[in-house]
C-alpha cells in the first residue's frame, strides 16, 4: 500500500478521510495549478475570436479532445469525441437524436437492473413515447450478469445500454459486455456503454470494443467542472440529430427575412433541415458557448492519469479495496453488498457498498461526516438494483489513488464507534 | 455536534418510539414522505368531537414506517407532543417547531425534547429528516 501519490492532493492536507472517489474525485495539484495558470493569463470563447488568446484556447480545446481520443483508444479520431454538458446529458442526446427513430414503433432498449437512474429514465422516457416499444431489464443479482443480458436479446430490441462498472457492486462488465456487443452487433444492435465509474479501473480501448456510443464523467477523473465526454462512432455521428439546438452547430441559416410574406416564417421539420445546415462531427452537438476552462482541464486530467498510468491505478485501489473488504469483514455487525461469486479479482474496480444492522445508512454517513470522514448514503442512483435486493438503502466506500490504509483503519474504528453508540440502551 | 444528542433523545425515540405500531381503528392516515431519501411514515389519527367545546381533538395517534433515527425520533416526539391535544393546540405545536428549525430564531417557544433537533437546521442533508412528517401533520391540520 502506497501513500506516493497522496501529497498531489492539497485537499488531504487537512484532517480528510476521502472515500468518496466514485460521487466525484480529488483535483490534484496538478490540474489545479494549470488551471490557475490559464484561467490567470489567458482565455476565450471558441470559434468566435482572433489574436493570441483565441488561437491559444483553440489549441488547447483540440489538443484535449485528441487526447482525449487517443486515451479512449478512439476509432474516427477526435471527431468523435462530444463534450456534453454532464455526462446525463450525452445520454439523453443519443436517445433523442438517434435512439428515438432507430425503435421505430415496437423497438425494445435492454439495459440490467444495475444501471445508475441516469442509464434508465432516458430510455424509459423514449419507450414510453410508443405504446408497443419496450424497456427489458435484466436481473443481475443472481450472479450471472452475462447470461441474463444474452437471453433477453431479441429481435426487437434495437440497444443496449450497460454500465462498465455498477454504481453498487463496483464490479467491472468489461469481459461479459465484449460478448455482449459481438452479440449486438451480429444482430444489428447497437450498443451504449456508460463507462463513467470506468476510466480509473479500465483501460478502455473504443476500437479493440467496436463500440458504438461511450460516455465518461470527467469530473470522476480529476478535471474541474462536469463536463460529460460522449464518443459516438463515426458510423452513426452525421445521421445523429442535435436533440438540442442552438447557436454553434449550424454552417447556415439560409432566411432572408425581406422576402417573407407578413415577416412569417412558416416551418415544418422537413423545411427546417433544407433551411439549416448543420456542421459534420462534434461541432453539430456542441451548443452555445462552451465551458472552456473545464475542457481544457480534462487535458491535464489525462497528463495526470497518464503519467501514473491506468493499470496502476487499478493495482492500488485493488490492494487497498481488497484490504477494506477483509476489514469489513471482521466487522459482524456489517452486511455487504456483494455481486454474487466476485471471486475473479481483477472484476472489481474501487467501489464496496454495505450496511451496519440495524442502523439507517443515513445515521452512520452523518456521523460519518461528522468526523470528516466523507463516502455516500442512500440509494445510490440505483433504487432498481438496491430494490431487487430488498435494501431501502447503503452505504458507499469508493477509493482513489490517495487512499491509504489509514483512511480504511479511520473508517472501520468509527463504523465501530457508531455500531457501540447505537447499541447502548 | 456532540454524538451525545443521539445517545440522549434521538436513540432512545429511535429505540421505543411513541406509539409506534399501526392500531387496529382510526379516522385518518397520513403518509408522511422525504423525497431526498425514501424514508416514509404511516400516520394514524383518531379524531373526537371535544364535548366541552366546539373543537375536535386527537384522541389518538399512531405511525409505522421506515426512517433514519432521526426522522423515526422527530416523528415519535411530535407526535407525543400532540397526543390528547385539540387540533388547534396541535397545529401550534407543529408549526412552532417548524418556524424554529426554517428560522434562525432561537426564542420560539418549542419544547426541550424537540431543541435537541434544532442544530439540524444548519445541516442541508438532514434538515429534510427533522421536518418532513411535521410539514405531513400540519398540512393535514390546515386542511
Amino acid at each position: 500500500m502506497t501513500d506516493k501519490y497522496r501529497s498531489d492532493f492539497k485537499i488531504l492536507d487537512q484532517n480528510l478521510v476521502y472515500l468518496d472517489s466514485a460521487a466525484t474525485s480529488l483535483k490534484p495539484k496538478y490540474v489545479l495549478d494549470r488551471m490557475e495558470e490559464i484561467s490567470g493569463s489567458y482565455i476565450s470563447t471558441l470559434s468566435r475570436g482572433f489574436g493570441q488568446n483565441a488561437e491559444n484556447t483553440e489549441y488547447l480545446v483540440n489538443t484535449t479532445r485528441e487526447k482525449l481520443a487517443s486515451f479512449l483508444g478512439c476509432l474516427g479520431g477526435s471527431n468523435s469525441i462530444i463534450f456534453t454538458p454532464n455526462a446525463t446529458s450525452a445520454i439523453n442526446l443519443v436517445a433523442y437524436g438517434y435512439v428515438d427513430r432507430v425503435l421505430g414503433t415496437d423497438g425494445s432498449i435492454l439495459v440490467t437492473n444495475e444501471e445508475h437512474h441516469s442509464n434508465i429514465l432516458p430510455w424509459m422516457r423514449l419507450v414510453a413515447k410508443s405504446f408497443d416499444r419496450s424497456l427489458k431489464i435484466a436481473d443481475i443479482t443472481k450472479g450471472n450478469y452475462l447470461e441474463s443480458v444474452l437471453s433477453l436479446i431479441d429481435d426487437r430490441v434495437k440497444l443496449i445500454s450497460l454500465s462498465l462498472v455498477g454504481n453498487v457492486y463496483g464490479r467491472i462488465n468489461l469481459e461479459d459486455i465484449k460478448i455482449i456487443i459481438k452479440e449486438a452487433h451480429r444482430r444489428d444492435i447497437l450498443v451504449f456503454v456508460d463507462a463513467a465509474q470506468a476510466p480509473l479501473s479500465v483501460k478502455i480501448d473504443i476500437k479493440d470494443l467496436d463500440l458504438d456510443f461511450l460516455v465518461i464523467s470527467s469530473h470522476k477523473m480529476f478535471a474541474i467542472g462536469n463536463t460529460g465526454v460522449l464518443y459516438v462512432s463515426d458510423r452513426i455521428i452525421n445521421d445523429m440529430l442535435p436533440a438540442i439546438i442552438g447557436g454553434g452547430t449550424v454552417s447556415d441559416l439560409k432566411i432572408d427575412v425581406t422576402s417573407l410574406e407578413n415577416s412569417t416564417l412558416k416551418v415544418d421539420i422537413n423545411t427546417m433541415d433544407k433551411i439549416v445546415t448543420c456542421f459534420d462531427n462534434y461541432h453539430r452537438f456542441e451548443i452555445g458557448t462552451q465551458p472552456v476552462l473545464d475542457i481544457i482541464s480534462i487535458g491535464y486530467a489525462i497528463d495526470y492519469i497518464e503519467s501514473i498510468g491506468v493499470d496502476k491505478f487499478h493495482t492500488i485501489n485493488q490492494e487497498n479495496l481488497a484490504y477494506l473488504i477483509q476489514r469489513l469483514k471482521q466487522l459482524d455487525f456489517v452486511n455487504l453488498i456483494e455481486y454474487p461469486n466476485s471471486k475473479e479479482d481483477r472484476s472489481l474496480s474501487s467501489i464496496i457498498s454495505f450496511n451496519i444492522k440495524g442502523i439507517h445508512c443515513h445515521d452512520v454517513g452523518f456521523l460519518l461526516g461528522e468526523k470528516n470522514i466523507c463516502l455516500r448514503s442512500g440509494m445510490q442512483c440505483a433504487s432498481l438494483l438496491l430494490n431487487s435486493l430488498k435494501v431501502p438503502g447503503c452505504l458507499r466506500a469508493s477509493l482513489g489513488i490517495y487512499n491509504t490504509q489509514d483512511d480504511i483503519d479511520s473508517l472501520v474504528e468509527e463504523l465501530t464507534n457508531i455500531h457501540i453508540l447505537f447499541s447502548k440502551k | 455536534m456532540d454524538q451525545n444528542l443521539y445517545r440522549k433523545i434521538i436513540l432512545e425515540h429511535n429505540e421505543s418510539a411513541f406509539h409506534f405500531e399501526r392500531p387496529d381503528t382510526f379516522d385518518v392516515e397520513l403518509n408522511a414522505q422525504n423525497q431526498s431519501c425514501g424514508d416514509s411514515f404511516d400516520i394514524y389519527l383518531s379524531i373526537k368531537k371535544d364535548p366541552g367545546t366546539e373543537g375536535s381533538y386527537i384522541e389518538d395517534i399512531h405511525f409505522t414506517g421506515s426512517g433514519c433515527a432521526l426522522s423515526k425520533a422527530v416523528t415519535s416526539i411530535l407526535l407525543k407532543k400532540i397526543y390528547r391535544k385539540s387540533l388547534i393546540e396541535a397545529k401550534t405545536v407543529i408549526k412552532d417547531y417548524i418556524s424554529a428549525m426554517s428560522s434562525d430564531d432561537n426564542t420560539l417557544p418549542i419544547d426541550d425534547e424537540l431543541l435537541v433537533f434544532i442544530p439540524f437546521r444548519d445541516k442541508t442533508s438532514r434538515k429534510e429528516c427533522c421536518l418532513f412528517s411535521a410539514s405531513t401533520i400540519l398540512k393535514y391540520l390546515e386542511s
